[in-house]
């Protein structure tokens, strides 16, 4: 059970890969990521033990890379980028994505904060029943 | 009140506060966390990734 928990942990804390690492820095860090992701398909889910890596252009002009289990997200959609303690990406309407300022919507900070208090809160969790509650309500706060 | 009464209330009182205390300070540093930075951005690309359980 401690295997499955770690993966259900760290399947959906995220991953940030940030700009100016070393190659090796970044290979270790893709790795760690792709492997907090793919655990938890194989371990919890039952499905393949697969990940994604978002590269995302921010509108800062910064790049940054994002490894999670979470898909659904295609090249060319507008996401918000979460980076606290933890990371999180979630598709936004394109009009975020034209705004010149670019400055976060108070509804998606909202959103940012509840996310990173669920992932926290998945991290504490110290019964099987507790993390499943956690994993659940973190895919609910950080997915959608 | 017997001695051996008196103790385990005084230890009892000690573990209250140490509670306390630490969901306080606990509740301190989620205060003093600074939000998550959130930026907007373009889905360059994805990619795949396939991982050895």
């Amino acid at each position: 059970m401690a295997t499955v928990g770690g993966a259900l942990r760290g399947g959906a804390v995220g991953y940030v890969i940030g700009k100016g690492s070393s190659p090796g820095k970044k290979r270790r860090g893709m790795l760690g990521g792709a492997a907090v992701g793919g655990v938890i398909g194989s371990k919890a889910a039952g499905g393949s033990n697969t990940a994604y890596e978002y590269a995302v252009a921010l509108a800062s002009g910064e790049r940054v890379a994002i490894v999670t289990e979470q898909g659904g997200i295609d090249a060319g959609d507008c996401v918000a980028v979460d980076r606290g303690a933890s990371a999180n990406i979630r598709r936004v309407s394109e009009v975020h994505c034209q705004t010149p300022d670019g400055q976060p919507s108070p509804e998606h900070v909202v959103e940012a904060q509840q996310c990173e208090a669920a992932k926290a809160a998945l991290l504490d969790a110290e019964t099987s029943a507790a993390l499943e509650a956690a994993v659940r309500r973190a895919r609910r706060l950080c997915e959608e | 009140m017997s001695a051996h009464r008196e103790m385990a209330m005084t230890f009892t009182r000690v573990g209250a506060a140490a509670i306390f205390a630490r969901r306080a300070s606990a509740g301190c540093a989620a205060a003093q966390a600074p939000p998550p930075k959130v930026e907007y951005g373009v889905v360059a690309a994805v990619k795949r990734v396939d991982v050895a359980a």
